[in-house]
C-alpha cells in the first residue's frame, strides 16, 4: 500500500510539472533566463551595492541581500564552479529540489503528528493547489521554495514545545533558511507560529509554561536567526533604509492594496487561485463552484474532533482549522467581509506593508488544508472501515476485500476529485513556466554583441525590458517605463525624444526595443498587438538623436550619442579613468583636476558614497537630482577611491553570520552525534 | 442588513447558546453546500453570503470545541 501511495504522489508530480522533463528554456513571470556571463551578477559575498537595483541605476542592497544570496548560491556553484548551463541550473537546483521538498515537507509535517498512511495525500494537496501551480507558473521560485518549506518550520517550531535547546535552534535554523528564500512568507509562518503558541498557551494558562515558552519558542531561535542572518540585518538596522519606500507608494499606499485584492473570500476558503488557471495579472473569473468541496473536507475535521481522545490531537485538528480561517480571512485583502481590517493591518503592523499583494496568505491555507483534508479522509476511512454500518446493505463484501472495498473507494473518488480541480494542469493549458520555449536567436546575438563592449554603459528598453534580455555590472538595463514613469508606449516614447541629456548623463548607449517573444510587453486587452510594436519600434526611430544599429532581427537598436561614462567631470569633456573593484569600489585616476570641480558617478544618488583621496574623504552630493558627485577638494592628477561605506557593516555582519552558522550546525551535529551513541 | 443576514444571526445565536460543535460544523457545510448552486447560476450575493456564513460557524465551532478541552 504504502508503495502504491508513493507511486501516486509520484505520479501526480510528473503529470503536473511534465515540463521539467524537456531540454528547453523555463522562462516565465519572475523566472528570467540568465546567461553564463550573467552568473557573476550577484556575488556570493554580499555587497551593500546592487547595480541592478532602482531600475538598473543601483541601490541599497541590505534589505535585499537574503534573497540576493539565495539566488547566488546556485548559480555559483552549478555555473560557475560546476559549468553548467543555465537550462540545467534552474532544473536542478531549483525546480527540481522545489518539488521535492513541498512534497517532503508537507508529508513530515501530517506524519509526524498523526502518523497515518493519509500523510501521501497531505503532499499531493500542498503541491498540486491552485495557488503553488501558479506561483510555479509565474517563476516564483525562491517564494515557492519559502512556501515549501513552510510545513517543516511550523513542525520544528510545535516540537519547540518540548523545551530545549536543541530544539530551539533547529527551528531557527529552519526558519533563517527560510527566511534567505522570502522573507514575507517567512513572516507568514511566524504568524502561524505565533497562533499556535497563542492555543497551546491560552489553554495551559499557566505563567511558567509562558515565560518559558517565550524563551524557547520565540527569543532563542529568534536570536539565532538574527546573528545568521547579521550580513543583511546589521547595515539594514543601522542605516534605517526601507527598500518599498524607495520604490514608492505603488507599494506602500493602502489604494494599491485595494487595487492587488484579487481574491474574494469565496475564493480563499476554497484554495482557489483568483487568477486560475491563465495567470493573467488582473483577470479573474467567477468563482468555480467545485473548489467548494475543499473547504466541506477540510472543516468537516471538526466534526470528528469531539470524539478524539488524546488532547493533542485535538488541538492540532482546533489550530489548523482556526489556521485555515485566519488565511483565508487575509488571502483575501481588503475585499469583504471586513476588509477595512487588513487595510488598518497594512498601516499599523509591523511587517505588513510587505503584503501588498495578500494572495501570499494562501500559504496558511494551503498549510491547513494538507493537514485536515487528509484528517477527514482518514477519519471516514475509517468509519467506512467498519462493516458492521453495512450489513444491513448486504455490502459485506465490499467491506472486506483489501483492494475493492468502499473505503479505498473513497478515496479513490477524493484523489479523482483532486485531479479533476487542476486539470487545466494535466492538459497542458497552463501558461508561463509550463511551457518551455527557445530563446530568439537575435538576443543570443545581441547578448554577445553588448558583452564584447569592455566600457561601461546602459541599455534603455523601451516600453519595457524582456526576459533574455542581456545585462551585467557593466551593461546594467533600465526599463523605460519606471525611468520615465509612464505605462503608455506613446507617452513613453513622447518623453524619451526630450531626454537627450538624462540618457546621456546616465551612460545609456543603447535604446532597445524588444521582440515580445513570449507576447507580454506589447499588450492589447492583456493579448499580444503587433501592431502596438511595429508603432512603438517606428516611433522611437522618428527620434531625431538616435541612430539605429541593424542586424539585430526583429529587436530595433538604437545608439544614443556621446554617452557620458560611469565617472566624468561635469563641465569638462576629458574622462576618467577607473578600475571596476566591487559594486562597492572603484579606484579612479583623475587627471588635470581643477579645484571644485564636480566629479560625477553615473548611480542612483545614496549620500553613503565616499570618494577619498588620500587621507581625504567626502560624502557624495546629489547632481540633477538623480546621480553621485564629488566635489573635488584640490586641483592637479591623482588617485582616488570611491566607496560605498554601508559595506563594512555588511563584512561586519558576514563575519558574525559566518561564526554563528559554524557555531550552530557545530553545536547540533554535537548533541545528534551524542543522541546516536546513547540508541547505539 | 438583509433578510438571510437576519435569519443566519437567529439561527448562529442559538446554535451559541446550545453550545453544540457539531451542530455548528454541520449548519457550516450546509451553507457552503447550499452555495455551490447558487455560484452555479451567479447568484453571486447570496452565495457569497452563505460563504461568510459558513466561515462563521466554522469559528464557533471551534470555539466551542476549545472551551470544552
Amino acid at each position: 500500500m504504502k508503495k502504491f501511495l508513493l507511486i501516486l504522489v509520484f505520479l501526480f508530480i510528473l503529470i503536473d510539472f511534465n515540463f521539467l522533463f524537456t531540454n528547453k528554456v523555463i522562462t516565465g513571470g519572475d523566472l528570467t533566463y540568465v546567461y553564463s556571463s550573467m552568473f557573476y551578477n550577484r556575488p556570493l559575498w554580499p555587497m551593500a551595492w546592487n547595480f541592478f537595483d532602482l531600475n538598473g541605476l543601483g541601490g541599497f542592497a541590505p534589505p535585499l541581500q537574503a534573497i540576493n544570496t539565495a539566488y547566488a548560491i546556485p548559480t555559483y556553484v552549478f555555473g560557475i564552479l560546476l559549468n553548467l548551463s543555465w537550462t540545467n541550473i534552474e532544473r536542478f537546483s531549483l525546480l527540481i529540489p522545489l518539488l521535492i521538498l513541498t512534497v517532503a515537507s508537507s508529508f513530515i509535517l501530517f506524519k509526524k503528528l498523526f502518523n497515518t498512511a493519509f500523510s501521501f495525500l497531505a503532499s499531493i494537496i500542498f503541491v498540486s493547489n491552485t495557488y503553488f501551480l501558479m506561483l510555479v507558473g509565474g517563476g516564483q521560485v525562491f517564494i515557492g521554495l519559502s512556501y515549501a518549506l513552510s510545513p517543516l518550520v511550523l513542525y520544528s517550531f510545535i516540537k519547540c514545545q518540548e523545551i530545549s535547546i536543541k530544539r530551539s535552534v533547529l527551528f531557527g535554523i529552519l526558519l533563517s533558511a527560510q527566511l534567505l528564500l522570502d522573507i514575507r512568507v517567512a513572516y507568514i509562518t511566524l504568524v502561524a507560529t505565533g497562533l499556535y503558541w497563542l492555543v497551546t498557551a491560552i489553554e495551559k494558562k499557566k505563567v511558567r509554561y509562558f515565560i518559558k515558552s517565550m524563551v524557547y519558542m520565540f527569543i532563542i531561535p529568534g536570536f539565532t536567526t538574527f546573528l545568521l542572518h547579521a550580513f543583511w540585518l546589521l547595515p539594514t538596522v543601522i542605516y534605517h533604509q526601507n527598500p518599498l519606500t524607495q520604490l514608492g507608494t505603488a507599494y506602500t499606499s493602502t489604494g494599491a492594496v485595494q487595487y492587488f485584492s484579487f481574491a474574494k473570500f469565496e475564493n480563499t476558503i476554497s484554495l482557489l487561485h483568483p487568477n486560475w488557471p491563465e495567470n493573467i495579472f488582473g483577470k479573474v473569473y467567477f468563482m468555480r463552484p467545485e473548489f467548494l468541496l475543499l473547504p466541506i473536507f477540510a472543516y468537516g475535521s471538526l466534526l470528528f474532533a469531539a470524539k478524539i481522545k488524546d488532547s493533542r490531537l485535538k488541538t492540532y485538528v482546533i489550530y489548523f482549522a482556526l489556521l485555515g480561517l485566519v488565511g483565508a480571512f487575509l488571502a483575501k485583502g481588503a475585499n469583504d467581509p471586513f476588509g477595512g481590517i487588513y487595510l488598518w493591518m497594512f498601516d499599523h503592523v509591523p511587517g505588513f506593508v510587505m503584503f501588498r499583494d495578500s494572495t501570499k496568505w494562501y500559504t496558511l491555507v494551503a498549510i491547513s488544508y494538507s493537514v485536515l483534508i487528509p484528517f477527514t479522509v482518514w477519519k471516514v476511512y475509517e468509519w467506512l472501515k467498519t462493516d458492521l454500518r453495512f450489513k444491513m446493505y448486504d455490502l459485506k463484501f465490499l467491506t472486506r476485500n483489501k483492494v475493492f472495498n468502499i473505503q479505498n473507494l473513497f478515496v479513490f473518488i477524493v484523489i479523482c476529485y483532486l485531479l479533476f480541480l487542476i486539470r487545466p494542469a494535466l492538459l497542458g493549458q497552463l501558461t508561463g513556466t509550463f511551457k518551455p520555449t527557445t530563446i530568439p536567436p537575435e538576443y543570443n546575438k545581441l547578448g554577445q554583441f553588448l558583452s564584447t563592449q569592455s566600457s561601461f554603459s546602459r541599455t534603455l528598453w523601451v516600453p519595457t525590458t524582456q526576459r533574455f534580455g542581456y545585462y551585467t555590472d557593466l551593461h546594467p538595463e533600465i526599463s523605460g517605463q519606471d525611468l520615465f514613469n509612464s505605462y503608455n508606449e506613446q507617452a513613453l516614447v513622447k518623453k524619451l525624444a526630450v531626454s537627450e541629456k538624462l540618457l546621456q548623463e546616465a551612460s545609456v548607449k543603447y535604446v532597445i526595443v524588444p521582440f515580445d517573444s513570449e507576447g507580454e510587453i506589447f499588450l492589447n486587452d492583456r493579448k499580444y498587438d503587433n501592431v502596438l510594436y511595429q508603432k512603438t519600434v517606428a516611433d522611437v526611430a522618428k527620434i531625431k538623436y538616435l541612430k539605429e544599429v541593424y542586424g539585430f532581427g526583429r529587436i530595433a537598436v538604437f545608439e544614443v550619442p556621446t554617452p557620458k561614462g560611469h565617472f566624468y567631470l561635469n563641465d569638462q569633456s576629458s574622462t576618467i579613468n577607473f578600475q571596476f573593484i566591487s559594486p562597492v569600489e572603484y579606484k579612479l585616476s583623475i587627471q588635470n583636476a581643477r579645484k571644485g570641480d564636480r566629479l560625477v558617478f553615473a548611480e542612483s544618488f545614496d549620500k553613503n558614497w565616499e570618494l577619498t583621496i588620500e587621507h581625504f574623504s567626502v560624502g557624495s552630493s546629489e547632481f540633477d537630482q538623480r546621480f553621485n558627485s564629488f566635489l573635488l577638494p584640490d586641483g592637479g592628477s591623482y588617485s582616488a577611491t570611491v566607496y560605498y561605506t554601508p559595506q563594512k557593516y555588511v563584512d561586519i555582519g558576514l563575519v558574525v553570520s559566518g561564526v554563528s552558522l559554524l557555531t550552530v550546525l557545530g553545536y547540533l551535529i554535537f548533541v545528534y552525534r551524542d543522541k546516536l551513541r546513547l540508541k547505539k | 442588513m438583509k433578510i438571510q443576514d437576519i435569519i443566519f444571526v437567529i439561527i448562529f445565536i442559538i446554535i451559541a447558546l446550545k453550545r453544540d460543535s457539531k451542530i455548528s460544523t454541520l449548519a457550516g457545510i450546509l451553507c457552503l453546500l447550499l452555495s455551490i448552486p447558487l455560484f452555479a447560476f451567479w447568484v453571486f450575493f447570496t452565495a457569497q453570503h452563505l460563504v461568510y456564513y459558513a466561515a462563521a460557524f466554522f469559528l464557533l465551532s471551534i470555539i466551542l470545541l476549545y472551551n470544552d478541552k
